[in-house]
């Protein structure tokens, strides 16, 4: 009987990991949020490739961040998207010229980026380009009759614990991935940030363009938080590079007298 | 609402004296200051393509034939927070528009002044349709 | 009756005039510092010495802009115009304004810009024009600054280029020497209610101003913000750069307060530059 109830007793009382019971405790800022405030970065090789891609030249592997495995491309979109594909090397705005990378792929670009996280307004300041996202949180809709815009017009709000970012006017000229993953003018992307723990932000964007894709769509990662010491958003001004490497040895059209 | 209106309808704009070259363009190499030209004719459209905003003028040449003139202009920016919008400027409109030709000779120049047919500027401050009596980026001009 | 006027008049006119004196208080950030958040216009922080040369840049400042005036009128402020007079603004010291060369510096900043219009090589294009970091004083003043305060960081975002700087003041040193950056590498105290910026660690890639194309390493300033009204922060900027000039020169400015529903918006400029392009006839992104 006492050995029956020992086992029994031991069923009850097992351990049960943490994480499956009780929330983390998460840091908050003054007025209550999850702080997300520092440095994070995404460790997947989404910038590469959104969709499951193996080893290849200058392509390190990684399996897709997109839910469903492949991304949903309306019958004539798919051909674009070959056609970007074999002329990554030369149409990649953001690879071949530096220009802001756009909104999502500007979240899991392999470099850091800061968050930068107040009630009324989100700044986040991209390492790569110094590109910025302007996230405007006081209730205010997406102006009619803007123009587009590299990173998208963005406007956030609180549900809850949760930060979701409503984004439009996205310029068609950025690319998801550096694989040629595309979208239109009509692009609408919904962001969810969920602060797990301390150290760990689960970002979930779904993507809705009826121009290109058949239905919205989601993709799915963890940004990881930077935790060295005075880590901090170097320069990384590839522009000035490229544009060295271009015209350090031409000859201007118009000659000095 | 309305002091916040009549404390900025007073207010004085300080500009430097001398304002440096155009914030992503060294004016210089791409447009010829010695080739200042005025074109009158009617808007065809405005392309807002960030950090740009163009203005398409059709203007009737001498023999009869329409050539359409194409403006640059700076960031849309500024024209967002005096209220303007992407269909804002009416196909149609007629403008003298002044600037300076690009180097390469097309029919290509840098605008300096968009002006309505009674003198108003198109792009002033309060010229924006529904921007009411006074808008709220109201700015005196520069001394 | 006489004497109860007058000490009533007196005491009302010592109320009114205690009022007047009362020096206004900046609200406080959580972490007890002056809050300076918001939308700004930041003025007059332009090097213009006596004595320089004749910038070929400078030409469309009397011949008129080449934008239409609409975006050359800068972000409006409700400053009244005699605020505004008040202020100092550019060089501050020395005070006529003839900066302090070091005469091999002077000679050869002068003989360089004699390349820069039309420009002799890449290196003698305005690096703004370019669409690079702007450095420590320049930047388009016609968009507006935003300062955003958390405690252990001080945020100056310009909407010009989206330059953002952000300035710890969490007590951590400079980066290493061997970093070198357009902006530099910034950290900030505060002085009471002064915010004081350190700023070390420039690459030698950026203009100080239309007569300056360039400075060196070796450049080292100072700022300090202090937010003196509502509608005013003031602001002074110590540069100095031993390969320049043989004493720090000084420049002031402002920021004043921009309209209340001023939003941050992209200036993308790096995306719609075609100063290349032109100068050298060859394409910098490629077109389909």
């Amino acid at each position: 009987m006492k050995a029956f109830l020992a086992s029994w007793l031991m069923f009850v009382f097992v351990p049960i990991p943490l994480t499956a019971q009780v929330p983390a405790r998460l840091p908050r800022t003054a007025d209550g949020k999850p702080d997300l405030n520092g440095i994070w970065q995404s460790l997947n090789t989404a910038a590469w490739d959104l969709e499951d891609h193996s080893g290849a030249l200058h392509t390190p592997p990684g399996q897709g961040v997109a839910e469903g495995g492949e991304i949903p491309y309306r019958p004539e979109a798919i051909k674009k998207k070959a056609e970007n594909f074999a002329g990554r090397e030369k149409y990649d705005l953001a690879e071949t010229a530096c220009y802001m990378p756009g909104v999502p792929r500007a979240m899991y670009m392999p470099y850091p980026f800061e968050i930068i996280l107040t009630p009324k307004l989100i700044e986040m300041n991209f390492t790569f380009a110094h590109a910025r996202r302007n996230i405007i949180a006081d209730g205010t809709p997406h102006p009619d009759g803007f123009p587009d815009f590299w990173m998208g017009d963005s406007r956030g709000r609180w549900e809850g614990d949760i930060l979701v970012v409503d984004v439009k006017n996205l310029d068609e000229r950025t690319w998801l991935d550096h694989a040629g993953n595309y979208h239109s003018d009509a692009l609408h992307v919904v962001e969810r940030y969920t602060m797990i723990d301390p150290t760990h932000i689960q970002y979930e964007a779904t993507l809705e363009d009826p121009k290109v894709f058949t239905r919205p769509w989601k993709i799915n990662m963890t940004l990881y938080k930077i935790l060295d010491k005075n880590a901090k958003i170097l320069e990384y001004e590839c522009v000035y590079y490229l544009q060295d490497e271009k015209y350090g040895n031409a000859k201007p059209v118009v000659v000095s007298k | 609402m309305t002091s916040q209106c009549s404390l900025i309808a007073t207010v004085a704009l300080f500009v430097a004296a001398a304002i440096p070259a155009a914030a992503h363009h060294s004016f210089a190499s791409e447009f010829d200051s010695n080739k200042p030209v005025t074109i009158r004719g009617t808007i065809n459209k405005m392309d807002w393509v960030n950090p740009h905003t163009w203005i398409y003028v059709d203007t009737k040449n001498a023999d009869g034939s329409l050539t359409t003139w194409r403006f640059e202009m700076g960031p849309p920016n500024a024209l967002l927070r005096m209220g303007w919008r992407k269909d804002s400027v009416t196909p149609g409109t007629q403008v003298e528009i002044t600037g300076y030709r690009a180097k390469d000779g097309d029919a290509v120049a840098n605008a300096k002044t968009v002006k309505l047919p009674d003198g108003r500027e198109l792009f002033a401050s309060g010229s924006a349709p529904g921007s009411g009596g006074e808008s709220s980026g109201a700015a005196e001009k520069k001394q | 009756m006489k004497t109860i006027a007058i000490v009533t008049l007196a005491f009302v006119t010592a109320l009114l005039v205690d009022a007047q004196e009362q020096k206004w208080v900046a609200p406080r950030t959580s972490d007890d510092h002056p809050d300076m958040q918001g939308a700004w216009a930041r003025r007059g922080t332009r090097i213009q010495e006596a004595n320089g040369p004749v910038s070929p840049l400078g030409e469309f400042s009397n011949t008129g802009q080449p934008y239409p005036t609409i975006f050359n009128t800068g972000v409006a402020t409700a400053l009244d115009r005699a605020t505004l007079a008040a202020q100092k603004t550019g060089v501050v010291d020395p005070a006529d304004r003839v900066l302090p060369w070091r005469p091999d510096a002077d000679a050869a900043r002068r003989e360089f810009i004699r390349h820069m219009i039309p420009p002799a090589s890449l290196k003698y294009v305005e690096p703004t024009a370019r669409c690079v970091l702007p450095g420590p004083v320049d930047g388009d003043d016609r968009s507006p600054f935003f300062i955003v305060q958390r405690p252990g960081s001080f945020v100056l975002a310009y909407e010009y280029n989206h330059v953002t700087r952000v300035i710890y003041t969490d007590g951590r040193p400079h980066v290493g020497k061997k970093l070198r950056f357009f902006m530099g590498d910034s950290i900030g105290r505060w002085e009471g209610d002064t915010l004081v910026v350190d700023t070390t660690n420039f690459n030698d890639k950026t203009s100080l101003a239309q007569t300056i194309p360039y400075h060196s390493e070796e450049l080292h300033t100072a700022e300090r913000f202090t937010r003196v009204s509502p509608n005013l922060i003031e602001y002074q900027l110590t540069l100095e750069d031993p390969k320049l000039f043989t004493t720090p020169i000084k420049v002031a400015g402002y920021f004043a307060a921009a309209p209340k529903d001023t939003e941050p918006m992209e200036f993308a400029c790096v995306e719609g530059s075609q100063t290349l392009p032109n100068v050298f006839g060859i394409e910098f992104a490629p077109t389909r």
